[in-house]
């Protein structure tokens, strides 16, 4: 059964983008799934079960970062690897998310250069091409 | 102007986002293009919210913006035109990047800000008023426009 990713970002284009980077940085054997507000990727990541969230910040209804509290306060989705990807990178946020619990915070644009080089920092993420 | 820390990180911000996102190059102009017209447009809007008043417009004309979308997220798998929702969102994710790279830049990476969902309308391009900031690029055949406004980025200059 294929790994599963989760992309949390308002913006379809967004979702499109970040996916198109991970199957370049070598996560073709993965099933991508999406969802457009914290509160819906809350309830996607608890019903399917994803092994990887990758989440954008600034997002109607429920933001970034209320969406990685709750994941992190969650006993089932607090072991799964959260990726941040956000236009709002600066030190203080960094490290709140990272205290939060955040695996790797990236700054957009991404590309898939960064993305590898923080799947190889997350554990069982190392080497996509052998997932 | 020309030489501000403004223009300067816009454009970089602006010449980065296009290329990692679209793959194109944006070469900026001097002028305005000589063929540049306010009609049938999309213009995107977000605003920086904190620690500065500010607003960022884009304006392209509808194909310059079918374009980049297509380069994007590719062609409907129906080979139909792209919507204009689509286009619509690919212009905001396109400010939202651009928007809090330049804030990066400005502020060094060293405090928070908050910017606000872009906005993208059709149509005509109002008037805009007290541009502070007026950037043209040349992006393949198409002229864009940006514009920065708000009393928040006289502080910076």
């Amino acid at each position: 059964m294929n790994r599963k990713i989760l992309i949390v970002d308002d913006s379809t284009t967004a979702r499109m983008f970040i996916r198109r980077c991970f199957e370049i940085a070598g996560c073709w054997d993965v099933e991508f799934l999406e969802a457009a507000d914290g509160k819906e990727g809350l309830e996607q990541a608890k019903k399917h079960n994803v092994e990887l969230i990758v989440t954008d910040l600034n997002m109607p209804n429920m933001d970034g970062t209320s969406f990685l509290r709750r994941a992190k306060g969650s006993p089932r989705l607090n072991p799964v690897p959260v990726i941040v990807i956000t236009s709002l990178k600066n030190e203080e946020k960094v490290r709140e998310l990272l205290d939060l619990g955040a695996e790797d915070v990236l700054s957009k644009p991404i590309t898939p250069t960064d993305v590898l080089e923080t799947l190889q920092k997350i554990p069982g993420w190392g080497d996509s091409e052998e997932q | 102007m020309s030489d501000s820390r403004l223009d300067s990180a816009l454009r970089e911000s602006f010449e980065v986002t296009i290329e990692t996102m679209a793959f194109e190059q944006a070469f900026p102009l001097d002028e305005t293009p000589d063929d540049w017209q306010n009609t049938n447009c999309i213009h995107t809007t977000i605003h920086i919210e904190e620690p500065l008043e500010g607003t960022l417009i884009l304006i392209a004309s509808k194909q310059c913006a079918e374009e980049i979308a297509m380069n994007i997220v590719g062609p409907p798998e129906d080979d139909s035109p792209i919507g204009d929702s689509m286009i619509a969102d690919t212009l905001g994710e396109i400010m939202n990047t651009v928007a809090g790279r330049l804030m990066q830049k400005l502020l060094e990476g060293s405090s928070d800000f908050t910017l606000s969902l872009p906005e993208s309308t059709f149509g005509d391009c109002p008037e805009i008023e007290k541009e502070f900031l007026v950037q043209y690029y040349q992006l393949a055949d198409f002229a864009i426009k940006m514009v920065a406004l708000g009393s928040g980025f006289e502080t910076l200059e």
